[in-house]
Order: C-alpha cells, then sequence, then structure tokens
C-alpha cells in the first residue's frame, strides 16, 4: 500500500491535476446520477423550440424542442463512454502490437512497425470517417473506428519500453529461473512498462471525445443518440440567434478534455520513473 | 580442498560457441572441457571477455535465445545432454536443475515486485506450489539465506534492500527449487569488501548444507583463494590450465596463470610496481596461429608459433608447449 500512498503523494504536489481530477469526478457523477437527479427524457420534445434558459428549463431547449440540460447529461454518458471504450481499446491494441515489437525484435518488429507506421501516415479523423462510411454509423462502429484510429502512438511507446526493458539483467535473470518469453514479457516486463503507456492512454480519452465530438458534429455518429457533438451540430444552424444552443456543450467538452489533460499530466508527474527525483 | 573422485554432476565437454560477425566468425569459447562433482567449487578465472561468462550463459542455454551465434559440445546434467533437449525441458532445467546468480543484484530483481513475490514466483513455476506453500517456502528460503525477520522482509521490495541483502535475495531465488549446479556469475564484483566475505560463506555453508556443485565466474583470484576447490584459468577463449586451488596458487604451470598471481600479489613485490602482463589481449578476428599467449609470453619459442598447444591430462592439466616446471 505505501507505494499507492507515494503515487498519490506525488500526484498531488500538482495542484492543476488535482483541481482537474475534483472536476472530472463532478463530471463522471452527472453522467452516472445525472440523470436520477434531473429525471427529464433529452429525446423527447417537452417544450417550444429555441427557449433561452428560464426556470423551467435551465439551459433552454434545442431546435426541436428539447431539455438542453438533459441532454447534456445524457451525452456526458454516450461521450464519456465512447472515449474511455475507444482509448481501452486503442491502448489494447496498442500494447499488444508494441510488446510483441520491441520484445520479439527481428522481422515481427519490422513488420509490425510498418503497419504502424502505416496507420500513423493516414490522417486518423478521415480514416475514422472512411471506416464509419464503411460500416455503418452506430456506438459500436464510432468507438471502434476510434480505436482503431488511435492505438499507434501507444505501439511506439510500447515497443520502445520493452525494447529498453528486454535486455536489462532481470529478464535475463527470469530465463535463467526457466520463464518462457510470454510469461517473462506479461508477467515480469509489462508492470515495468506501463506507467507511460497510462500517461498516453489517459490523454487518449480527451482526444476520442474530441473525435467522436467531431464525427457526431458532422453526422457521422450514431443518429439515434444524443452526444455532446451531436448538440453542436444541432445548434450551429441558429448559432447566430441562439448562440448558447452550441457553446454549452462545447463547453461541456472543452471543460472535460481540459481535465482529462490535467490528471494526464498528474499521472505522468506520478509514473515517469525520470522525475522520480522530485 | 580434495578433489573427489565421484560422479560428476555435470560435465561440460569440448563447448565451443562462435559469433558471426560481419568481419567473420569470432570464437568466444573454444574447446572448453571440465567436470564438476557434487560438494565442489570449480572456478574459473580470466581477464575480461576471455569467454568466461559465455561460456557460463552458453551451459543454460541462454545465448542461442538473442545473440545468432552456433554453440557445439555436450553439457551434461547428471548424464543427461542439455543440449538436445527442447526448449520447454531446457526452461525446466533453468531454475529446476541448474540455478544462476547474476553480477549486479540491483538489476536482477524486477524492481516492480517484493522480493519474497519473486521467490515465490519461481516455487510456483517449477513446483507448482500454492500461493500460500509457496509464501511459506520463501520465507524460509530467506531465513536459509541469512536475512533477518525474513516474514517482514517478504513484503518489501528490492529498493528496500542493501546490495547484499538482494544478493542474498538472489541466491534464495535460485536455491528456490534446490538445484544440482549453482552457476555464480561474479557474484561479488557489485558489492563492498565486507559483504563479499559474507556473501563467499554463504555460498559456501549452502554448498555445504544443500550438497550442490558451485561453478564460480570470476576475475578475483582473492575470491578463488576462499572458495574454489579447483582453478581453471581461461585466457582468449580456452582453458589454458586447471589444477587444484593450492597447486595452481603455490606453483601455476602456464606462465598466464603466473602473470596474473604475480599482478595479484604485487603489494608483495620489492619494487612496489605492478607487475604487468606485456602487450594486450590478441583481436578475436586475429587469433595467432599457434598459442593464443604467444605474443605476450615470455616463455615463447619458435614452436609457440606453429601450432596451439593441447592440454595435459590429469587433475593437474596445462595447455603449454613449455610450461614452468612443477614440483611434483
Amino acid at each position: 500500500m505505501s507505494a499507492l500512498a507515494e503515487f498519490w503523494r506525488r500526484f498531488s504536489l500538482n495542484a492543476a491535476a488535482v483541481v482537474g481530477l475534483v472536476f472530472l469526478l463532478l463530471i463522471v457523477a452527472a453522467a452516472i446520477f445525472g440523470p436520477a437527479l434531473y429525471p427529464v427524457d433529452p429525446y423527447d420534445m417537452i417544450g417550444r423550440p429555441s427557449q433561452p434558459p428560464s426556470a423551467r428549463f435551465p439551459l433552454g431547449t434545442d431546435v426541436s424542442g428539447r431539455d438542453i440540460l438533459a441532454g447534456l447529461i445524457g451525452g456526458a454518458r454516450v461521450s464519456l463512454l465512447i472515449g474511455l471504450v475507444a482509448s481501452f481499446g486503442a491502448t489494447v491494441l496498442g500494447v499488444t502490437v508494441g510488446a510483441l515489437a520491441g520484445y520479439r525484435g527481428g522481422w515481427t518488429d519490422a513488420v509490425l512497425m510498418r503497419l504502424t507506421d502505416f496507420f500513423l501516415t493516414i490522417p486518423s479523423f478521415v480514416l475514422a470517417v472512411v471506416i464509419i462510411a464503411i460500416f455503418g454509423p452506430s456506438i459500436v462502429t464510432v468507438t471502434a473506428a476510434i480505436a482503431v484510429v488511435s492505438w499507434p502512438p501507444v505501439a511506439r511507446l510500447a515497443r520502445a519500453e520493452f525494447m529498453a526493458q528486454r535486455d536489462r539483467e532481470y529478464v535475463q535473470a527470469c530465463r535463467a529461473l526457466g520463464m518462457s518469453g510470454l510469461e517473462i514479457a506479461t508477467r515480469q516486463i509489462m508492470p515495468n512498462a506501463l506507467p507511460p503507456v497510462i500517461v498516453v492512454s489517459s490523454l487518449l480519452v480527451a482526444t476520442a471525445i474530441l473525435t467522436e465530438s467531431g464525427l457526431s458534429f458532422l453526422g457521422l455518429a450514431d443518429p439515434d443518440l444524443i452526444s455532446w457533438g451531436y448538440m453542436i451540430g444541432v445548434g450551429r444552424t441558429v448559432l447566430r440567434t441562439a448562440w448558447w444552443m452550441p457553446a454549452i456543450p462545447g463547453l461541456a467538452i472543452l471543460i472535460t478534455v481540459l481535465c482529462i489533460n490535467l490528471v494526464g499530466e498528474g499521472l505522468n508527474d506520478a509514473l515517469n520513473p525520470r522525475l522520480r527525483q522530485r | 580442498m580434495t578433489h573427489s573422485a565421484a560422479r560428476p554432476v555435470l560435465a561440460v565437454e569440448d563447448l565451443s560457441v562462435t559469433f558471426p560477425t560481419s568481419h567473420g566468425a569470432v570464437k568466444a569459447v573454444s574447446g572448453l572441457s571440465f567436470t564438476l562433482s557434487a560438494g565442489e567449487t570449480l572456478a574459473i578465472v580470466g581477464e575480461s571477455g576471455c569467454g568466461k561468462s559465455t561460456a557460463a550463459m552458453s551451459i543454460i542455454g541462454l545465448l542461442a535465445m538473442r545473440s545468432r551465434c552456433h554453440v557445439s559440445g555436450r553439457v551434461l546434467l547428471e548424464g543427461q545432454d542439455l543440449m538436445s533437449l527442447s526448449a520447454q525441458a531446457m526452461r525446466g532445467v533453468r531454475g529446476g536443475g541448474i540455478g544462476m546468480i547474476f553480477q549486479d543484484p540491483m538489476m536482477a530483481l524486477n524492481p516492480v515486485f517484493t522480493i519474497g513475490w519473486q521467490i515465490a514466483e519461481s516455487l510456483r513455476l517449477h513446483r507448482g506450489l500454492s500461493a500460500g506453500a509457496a509464501r511459506r517456502r520463501a520465507i524460509e528460503l530467506l531465513d536459509l539465506v541469512g536475512i533477518p525477520s525474513p516474514a517482514e522482509r517478504y513484503d518489501q521490495y528490492p529498493h528496500n534492500l542493501s546490495g547484499g541483502m538482494r544478493q542474498r535475495v538472489m541466491i534464495a531465488i535460485a536455491l528456490a527449487c534446490e538445484p544440482k549446479v549453482l552457476i555464480a556469475d561474479e557474484p561479488t564484483t557489485a558489492l563492498d569488501v565486507t559483504i563479499q566475505a559474507q556473501v563467499l560463506k554463504l555460498i559456501e555453508r549452502l554448498k555445504t548444507e544443500l550438497g550442490m556443485a558451485v561453478l564460480l565466474i570470476t576475475h578475483d583470484l582473492g575470491v578463488v583463494w576462499e572458495v574454489a576447490d579447483r582453478v581453471a584459468v581461461m585466457y582468449a577463449g580456452r582453458k589454458v590450465e586447471e589444477a587444484p586451488v593450492t597447486e595452481l596458487f603455490q606453483a601455476p604451470a602456464h606462465p598466464y596463470s603466473q602473470g596474473l598471481l604475480r599482478a595479484a600479489r604485487w603489494q608483495d613485490d620489492a619494487s612496489g610496481r605492478l607487475p604487468e602482463i606485456g602487450g594486450a589481449v590478441p583481436s578475436p578476428l586475429r587469433m595467432p596461429k599457434g598459442c593464443s599467449f604467444a605474443p605476450r609470453c615470455h616463455r615463447a619459442m619458435a614452436d609457440c608459433a606453429l601450432a596451439p598447444p593441447g592440454l595435459t591430462g590429469g587433475a593437474r592439466q596445462v595447455a603449454c608447449h613449455h610450461p614452468e616446471p612443477v614440483a611434483a
């Protein structure tokens, strides 16, 4: 448990990261408990369209007369879920590719890294658009598309970590104890290689939320789900008459992404072995 | 000190290791043979790059895994040829039949796991012990290698321990599955002199208690004198002399062994100057045709440059055309 306490001590040295964490937890809590505390159906047309904020509709209504606050809460669920699942998928894929390339080396490394380079050269947003255009827009394809375009940086990082670790003497000692390559890679090297990967994949969550918003804004996301990007897309037509309509979900995206980046920075301070001396 | 005539636990026969390089094949070890009996310590001494660590690594089959090298010869552990074993059977031998400890105990322990976990891991792997049984056995092992309050130490991380303690943990890991042979590759080089003595005494004690054979790889002649029964001197990939430790220290037969001993005892020298061996080790790419030590040897004659000398037989072996006469 002392390792955990030490981790928290280093994390809490970064005040901005702690502030980011607090706000992020509030946003997550809103996504989880919000619908219970504010039981309005975000899909239900319950008022006159395009109302400014009022006592009945705290954040107003959108062009179809749906409650924006309810949409914001519902959208938090969708945006955060897609962000988390997509970056988790990208991390698993990236670490698998990177670990295999870094640990095995040789032609395995060459083939996997050329594949990674191939994905890195294609603009990720365009590739995501193409994938969704092929498989059709649904929450599953959007999440998968974001994961598929996000894994290459994770793979490169994991590869570098595994290459640095595989020639360390403790790995040699593990071989001298008769461990197989798979055991060494997954049970011995992985825990040593993960800290920087965790930092990068925490930042991937922010990128994934932005990508999802961009896709929804273009109308490429699941048409049956309200996400923040979708709300901006709907509101942009009335930007001059009802500026708050796209601004409110935009602010939500801004704050969430900022908080995730701050937390990522804090994780970097807490986990980066090169900063351990502080 | 006595050379036991018991059946050898480990027999290495004509072991050669060749690395292909862009400049041609480099022979790191050539024609190395030795035997090791239970309860005996054989020290392999030689300077850096003479092939002693390469030989140790090839015995447990760790060399071929990453480098593209060619290993030939036979390694017999209790009569079983390790070279012919499958990769999986070889994994069972490593840590099971042969344990190994390394030079730097800081680097050889995984920094993210507790020391107890790392000892227990080996037990679960080779012995299939349950978590509870592995923990109890690991605590016993920590106690065996002389770590005070082993139950509390179990949950500590490598960075919580001193260098000497870490080397004791390494020894506990190597001993976890009661190997027949312990290979110690420079086990005390990274430690303070006072800790060195403790670790050497520990290895000595465990060897007697557990009836292991110890293969000690070192360049430190003081260490050899302390713990070895027999010594094999290596030079440029070949064994040039092998003898019981007292005989080698009193009357080295090979000019290279003589040079090493003179350099090690230089403080006794009246002149106060370090008696060095002139010249340098020949490049492995341009080995002399004859004796590899001939260019540096003060006893070299014309025939030394023609053919490499063979080893004489028996308990006292030397590979030299003109060895120092040894009083019988």
